[in-house]
């Protein structure tokens, strides 16, 4: 089992986590346990055993480790990652109705508006589309973010 | 202005009102005050003078009783059914992303279903979209029907006979 020392990477920062490394997954498993939805590369992962490492604790710099092995690693690719990608898609999902039914909801206000008859009848403020999407909220992200902090025994340090 | 007597229409007698006709705009009017639960033709109208109403009227009661001039016939016509489209339409539009939502629940709930950290997970009890979908469907037919019957005067007479279909 190996543990990863997570730190924030600065912008101008060159050094980035290899792409398909542990490192790369350290970050990603912070990323859904923390349920922040940071870039690719606002984090930087180094192996405890590594030098950058000591250095990041002597400059207290470390916001988070979590702990790696073979075992989780599997988890993550089996069981995580493709209940991660149904759970984006139905982020995806909520946001375009969202999207569409506002448009709708406009469309007819707008139609009121032009009638003869309808001027006073508007929809869009009356149903309250904000409120009603809030109470349709994806849930399942909270769920995993919950197993995933378990698992791969996330620390913060912040 | 003639008065007409709005009735449940037993489809099974084959009598409808001919399209177009005011006894068929006073149909479509209670109707839409009945938030289109119901078909066209299971309702039947009839002028009030005409002797179908009284003979009607002594079978059962009608359910709604509205006036009707040519002016708002012509509300009705060029007005009332552009927004009942644009009704229609975001009904459309609030099913279509209720089914999308749906197969998105669906997907991950299965494949929650196959997985050993998640399999006791019910996310399709936990992402519940219905009510708020149901209750944004219900309020715009609800501010349309309401409107409608301000507008057209229809007047309900027997409250405790609804349309059945």
């Amino acid at each position: 089992m190996t543990k990863y020392l997570i730190m924030e990477n600065p912008p101008n920062s060159e050094e980035f986590n290899k792409s398909g490394s542990r490192e790369e997954l350290a970050c990603t498993v912070v990323k859904v346990a923390s349920l922040h939805d940071y870039s690719a590369d606002h984090y930087i992962a180094f192996a405890v055993e590594n030098p950058q490492a000591s250095w990041a604790f002597l400059k207290d710099s470390v916001k988070y480790t979590v702990e790696i092995d073979d075992l989780r690693e599997e988890i993550w690719l089996k069981e995580i990652e493709p209940l991660l990608n149904e759970s984006d898609k139905l982020s995806e999902a909520i946001a375009q109705a969202y999207s569409v039914i506002f448009d709708a909801a406009e469309n007819f206000d707008i139609a009121c508006k032009k009638s003869k008859n309808f001027q006073d009848l508007a929809i869009s403020k009356d149903m309250d589309l904000d409120y009603a999407f809030e109470n349709i909220g994806n849930t399942s992200m909270t769920e995993i973010s919950e197993r995933v902090d378990e698992i791969f025994e996330v620390q913060s340090y912040q | 202005m003639t008065k007409y007597l709005i009735f449940n229409n037993d489809v099974g007698a084959g009598k409808s009102n001919k399209p177009g006709s005011p006894e068929a705009v006073a149909c479509d009017i209670a109707r839409a005050v009945d938030m289109y639960d119901s078909d066209i033709d299971d309702y039947i109208a009839y002028s009030a003078d005409m002797p179908e109403a009284t003979f009607e009227v002594l079978k059962k009661l009608p359910i709604y009783s509205i006036e009707l001039t040519n002016e708002k016939i012509d509300s009705w016509n060029n007005d009332a059914l552009r927004i009942f489209e644009q009704i229609e339409n975001f009904k459309q539009n609030v099913e279509d992303s209720r089914e999308s939502l749906s197969d998105a629940v669906q997907a991950l709930a299965s494949d929650a279903r196959y997985s050993e950290l998640f399999n006791e997970v019910d996310f399709e009890s936990q992402i519940n979209f219905d009510d708020a979908f149901d209750s944004m469907l219900q309020r715009t037919e609800y501010v349309f029907s309401k409107t409608i019957k301000v507008m057209f005067g229809i007047k309900r007479v027997n409250s405790a006979e609804g349309v059945t279909t």
